[in-house]
């Protein structure tokens, strides 16, 4: 028997059972972003309303994975640009600092810090951007999924 | 020799992945690619099977 409802959900927060969206997660997994997907429901019998209320729902729960995902993807930059920019101070204070006469083992402390920034805001900038845009990327390709319920079977 | 032997892919490993099907006939195959370029994941409504 096909649950569709999570057993838990009532009400206005009624959802589609995880497990249709494990199922749907495995087999989207090995298609690439490049593809637009169709989900093709075989043999169902539901109310036209029904139906209408799954694709809905379906939609709802990937277009909030790529909302998180797009948030991601912003807080990400935020954070790689306030690193850059705090590193590019820490140089300047540096710098200002070596001029001065006791300033040497501060200056090069400094230098350190504004080298390990630079680092970490290239880290969050290269590496951290480009696996939550993969992610949105998937994200985005079940959220724009079409649904289709076939009552033929096969 | 250290890089040599670690990092290069091993001769049987190497053989089998000359045989390997394309993944994007996989896909086609798999997922019925149409003409749209739609791949479609198939899924059964046992409700409805019965």
């Amino acid at each position: 028997m096909t649950e569709w409802n999570d057993p838990m959900s009532y009400g206005d927060q009624r959802s589609v059972n995880s497990e249709i969206f494990d199922y749907l997660g495995r087999k989207a997994f090995s298609i690439p972003v490049e593809y637009p997907i169709r989900i093709n429901v075989k043999g169902s019998k539901l109310p036209e309303m029904e139906k209408d209320r799954i694709k809905s729902m379906v939609r709802e729960h990937y277009t909030l994975d790529l909302w998180e995902q797009k948030i991601n993807a912003r807080k990400n930059w935020h954070i790689a640009i306030g690193l850059a920019v705090l590193g590019a101070v820490l140089l300047v204070i540096a710098f200002g600092m070596d001029r001065a006469v006791y300033g040497d083992v501060l200056s090069e402390m400094l230098m350190i810090v504004a080298t390990f920034t630079f680092w970490e805001a290239a880290d969050y900038f290269l590496l951290v951007r480009s696996e939550i845009q993969i992610q949105r990327l998937y994200a985005g390709q079940m959220a724009t999924a079409d649904i289709i319920f076939e009552e033929e079977k096969e | 020799m250290f890089l040599r032997s670690k990092y290069k892919v091993p001769y049987r490993i190497a053989e089998y992945e000359r045989h390997i099907p394309d993944h994007e006939e996989y896909i086609k195959r798999e997922f019925r690619v149409d003409s749209e370029g739609y791949a479609t994941i198939d899924m059964v409504d046992y409700d409805g099977m019965e």
